[in-house]
């Protein structure tokens, strides 16, 4: 015992010693850690799911950002708990979907998304192969080069990818090399490195590896067949997507193939990435925690969200270069609505698509599987040498001849006259298209400012409560596009329970009859708030708020989908509500 | 033939944390509209013609076409720019002398795989432009095939550009500047030997295709290419999506 204390105090006097020592030598002395200067400029750019920007983050935060922080931290909890229980029989489905929607807690994404791909069942049932594939890919994989120079370029203003052959650069280069032996016949495509990087900013190497694969083949994702030689998948989402538009959104539809935009201009990265750096990456995580739910539906309904919410803004583009740039450029830098609106909006689509029946393609033709079995030793001397060479085939394959055939006449299809497709409209969304032809009309005819156009809504009477003083400042969304970090959602948007209850308001300003006694109550409360917000906002011209999610019932067809949504609003906000009240 | 350039390809990228060049987003917002929405032009005094044209980037994965676009629409360089998957699309503006040329820039995936995909891109292109790594002969003799395809799928008479990227690594060279020189003037196509990280000649490879596409009314009467009067191209832009 007291030579315990012994040892203590000449341990403390030792320390006192060197620390002193230390401050005598001064800023010239060998050992001091790199940290220990405040030269890391990096973790003042670093956001919170790790991506570097160009300048500093503002170091406060805005009470809507410290509110969602205190949401989350609830969240936190009641994920760990259901976490806890997922295998429990007793566990109720509809909570999981709930909570998916609104986001899982990035603290626990990882946790999340390994449940919901299933992964432990998985790695239990194939232990050993992970290591035996990278064994091989280090004498068999023809896709090193490809590869290398991929992992060279992903994500590289993200922390963990940050240093060449730092270690997730390493595990990203072994898992697509591993992967292209144990499924040669996709071997290794271009877009694949953006699905594995996401799936290893949460996730080891080896549960990395099984996530892949399960979203290469597993039925709920399929996406071999979107990545496999010829791209039979593509070809089959472009054409289902084609199919939506031409039923939900004709008018933009028609537009597009005026202006010459094929959907495979712009959707690609939609398609291969799930939607990775076409929007905000906030946005881009909580597609793919419904994906990873649901499944290639999410992909489906979220390709027409996205030129849904944004239909007036592309009608508005009025070439080929405005629409695609907003399309690949300005809706990446920022989205315009907050992602908890987009993700509501999304589950709603994805009803009103099930309601169609339009929610899934159809089925996939027999390439878009692996035909051999996965994980089969490789026969040296079967090996294609200019594979292994690393030599161009010269000729196409017979799947690759076929979408190169498909491609050309994709491109031969004539350029639709639109005017007169349009005024003689059939479908059912005839009153919607009407009405957007005279916006239209009016954009063309009449002016350059949007605001006009507004103008011919208060007189088609779509808009009915005054108190919405529509203005469209160009300029101002400019500034904004320029503000630095803008990956997260972006901060001058009024929060969502706003939009909707100004949504709200129009949907019951011209849907009488359509009121339920649950309509009614929240819309009560909502009108009130919304008349606070109209005077807020018209303050806050300069902060860019975006007015467009006003005007949003302009036909039959539309209304339907966003009634529910009102509805599921109204359900969304009294939860939050619940949450806040037990945090005070 | 066949070299194994992966060594090379990553030594262009190689980057410690400690580089203070953070990256940036691909793309800007500013270039089309930036040069084109409000009239502003060099020599707005002699403006009478706008001639648009779509212009189509090929070549071996890696080798610089999306860096050269960069380059030459932004001005700017990243050492790790990423993989381009499918195709990106962005648009720069030159004036030569009365006319202003714009480009509609397709930049393509260069993986093999892609391949099937590329007519979509390079259909209805007035001009292309297939670059190599003049440190891979690989990348050369796969540009060599994007000519001859080119030839004989595109639209007639596409004004092609031969552009030998990465000459500021010239220590490493494969491909000789003369044998490539000798390759273009057989086939008729413009060459240059240019760097998207100096911007050694990139501006030049676009000037040189921009003097040498025909600027003559009707363009073949295509969509694009098409000469537009003062006025209504400043309609449209300042209409679009802002």
């Amino acid at each position: 015992m007291e030579e315990d204390k012994e040892a203590l105090l000449a341990r403390a006097a030792e320390e006192r010693k060197r620390l002193f020592e230390r401050y005598d030598l001064g800023p010239e002395q060998s050992g001091i850690d790199p940290w220990e200067n405040p030269q890391f400029e990096v973790y003042h750019c670093t956001d919170k799911y790790g991506f570097i920007h160009d300048t500093r983050l503002p170091s406060n935060r805005t009470a809507e950002e410290e509110r969602m922080t205190r949401i989350e931290l609830e969240r936190d909890k009641k994920w760990m708990k259901m976490l806890n229980h997922w295998n429990d029989p007793k566990r109720p489905n509809d909570k999981l979907r709930k909570r998916v929607f609104k986001g899982i807690p990035n603290k626990v994404r990882w946790l999340a998304w390994k449940k919901l791909l299933n992964l432990e069942d998985t790695m239990d049932k194939n232990k050993g192969v992970y290591d035996r594939m990278l064994e091989w890919a280090r004498k068999y994989s023809t896709e090193a080069r490809q590869i290398d120079s991929d992992v060279n370029r992903q994500f590289r203003e993200h922390t963990m990818y940050r240093q060449r052959y730092g270690i997730k650069q390493k595990s990203l280069f072994n898992i697509l090399n591993a992967y292209s032996v144990y499924n040669p016949e996709l071997g290794y495509c271009q877009g694949m490195s953006g699905v594995a990087g996401v799936l290893l900013l949460y996730m080891d190497e080896e549960e990395a590896f099984w996530a892949l694969n399960t979203l290469m083949i597993d039925k709920k994702f399929e996406m071999h067949g979107l990545f496999v030689e010829g791209f039979p998948k593509l070809t089959r989402l472009l054409e289902h997507h084609d199919r939506i538009c031409a039923k939900l959104l004709r008018k933009l539809q028609q537009h597009f193939l005026k202006h010459n935009v094929d959907s495979i201009l712009y959707s690609l990265k939609w398609f291969f990435v799930i939607f990775v750096e076409r929007v905000p990456f906030s946005l881009s995580l909580r597609i793919w925690d419904i994906y990873l739910m649901d499944g290639e539906s999410v992909v489906v309904a979220m390709a027409f969200t996205i030129l849904w919410l944004h239909r007036n803004e592309l009608l508005r583009c009025k070439d080929m270069d405005t629409i695609i740039e907003y399309l690949q450029v300005k809706l990446y830098k920022d989205f315009g609505y907050s992602d908890d609106f987009v993700t509501e909006t999304l589950d709603s689509t994805m009803r009103n698509l099930r309601r169609h029946k339009l929610h899934l393609p159809p089925a996939p033709k027999k390439n878009e599987k692996p035909l051999r079995p996965l994980g089969q030793l490789i026969n040296e001397h079967k090996m294609d040498f200019n594979k292994t060479v690393g030599h161009r085939r010269i000729d196409f394959s017979e799947n690759e001849r076929e979408s190169f055939e498909l491609v050309k006449t994709r491109q031969e299809t004539p350029a639709i006259d639109v005017q007169s497709t349009v005024s003689c409209e059939t479908s059912e969304y005839t009153t919607g298209d009407a009405y957007s032809m005279k916006t239209y009309q009016s954009f063309t005819s009449l002016a350059t400012s949007p605001a006009i156009s507004t103008n011919s809504l208060y007189s088609n009477g779509v808009l009915k409560n005054q108190s919405f003083e529509i203005q469209y400042n160009e300029d101002d969304e400019y500034k904004n596009d320029n503000a630095a970090g803008n990956k997260e959602s972006p901060r001058h948007l009024t929060p969502t329970k706003f939009n909707i209850s100004h949504s709200h308001t129009n949907y019951n300003h011209d849907n009488h009859n359509n009121h339920n006694l649950n309509n009614a109550s929240f819309s009560a409360s909502s009108t009130s708030s919304s008349q606070n917000n109209t005077t807020t906002s018209s303050h806050n011209d300069s902060s860019n708020f975006k007015y467009k999610n006003v005007i949003v019932i302009k036909s039959n067809g539309d209304s339907e989908i966003y009634s529910n949504h009102t509805n599921d609003n109204g359900d969304e906000s009294e939860s939050e509500k619940s949450i806040e009240n037990t945090r005070l | 033939m066949t070299r194994n350039y992966g060594a090379l390809e990553t030594k262009r990228f190689l980057v410690t944390p400690e580089t203070k060049d953070f990256p940036r987003n691909n793309y800007g917002m500013a270039t089309a509209r930036g040069n084109n929405g409000s009239g502003q032009r060099p020599n707005n005094t002699t403006q009478n013609r706008i001639c648009q044209f779509k212009l189509v980037l090929l070549g071996e994965s890696a080798v610089g076409k999306s860096s050269l676009v960069l380059r030459f629409v932004k001005g700017q360089f990243h050492e790790y720019q990423e993989s381009t998957i499918g195709a990106a699309f962005l648009t720069q503006t030159l004036c030569i002398d009365d006319t202003t040329v714009k480009f509609e820039i397709w930049d393509t995936a260069g993986q093999e795989r892609y391949h099937s995909l590329a007519p979509m891109y390079y259909r209805g292109a007035q001009a292309a432009i297939v670059v190599y790594d003049i440190q891979n002969q690989d990348s050369f003799e796969r540009a060599k095939n994007w000519v001859k395809e080119l030839q004989r799928q595109a639209t007639p008479n596409i004004v092609i550009a031969l552009a030998g990227n990465k000459a500021d690594l010239s220590q490493s060279r494969v491909v000789e500047h003369d044998e490539a020189k000798q390759y273009a003037e057989e086939n008729g196509l413009l060459f240059l030997e240019t760097s998207a990280k100096t911007a050694m000649n990139v501006n030049d490879i676009f000037l040189a295709i921009a003097k040498k596409l025909p600027k003559v009314e009707g363009n073949n009467g295509n969509v694009h290419g098409r000469r537009l009067n003062e006025n209504e191209p400043n309609r449209q832009m300042n209409n679009c999506c802002k």
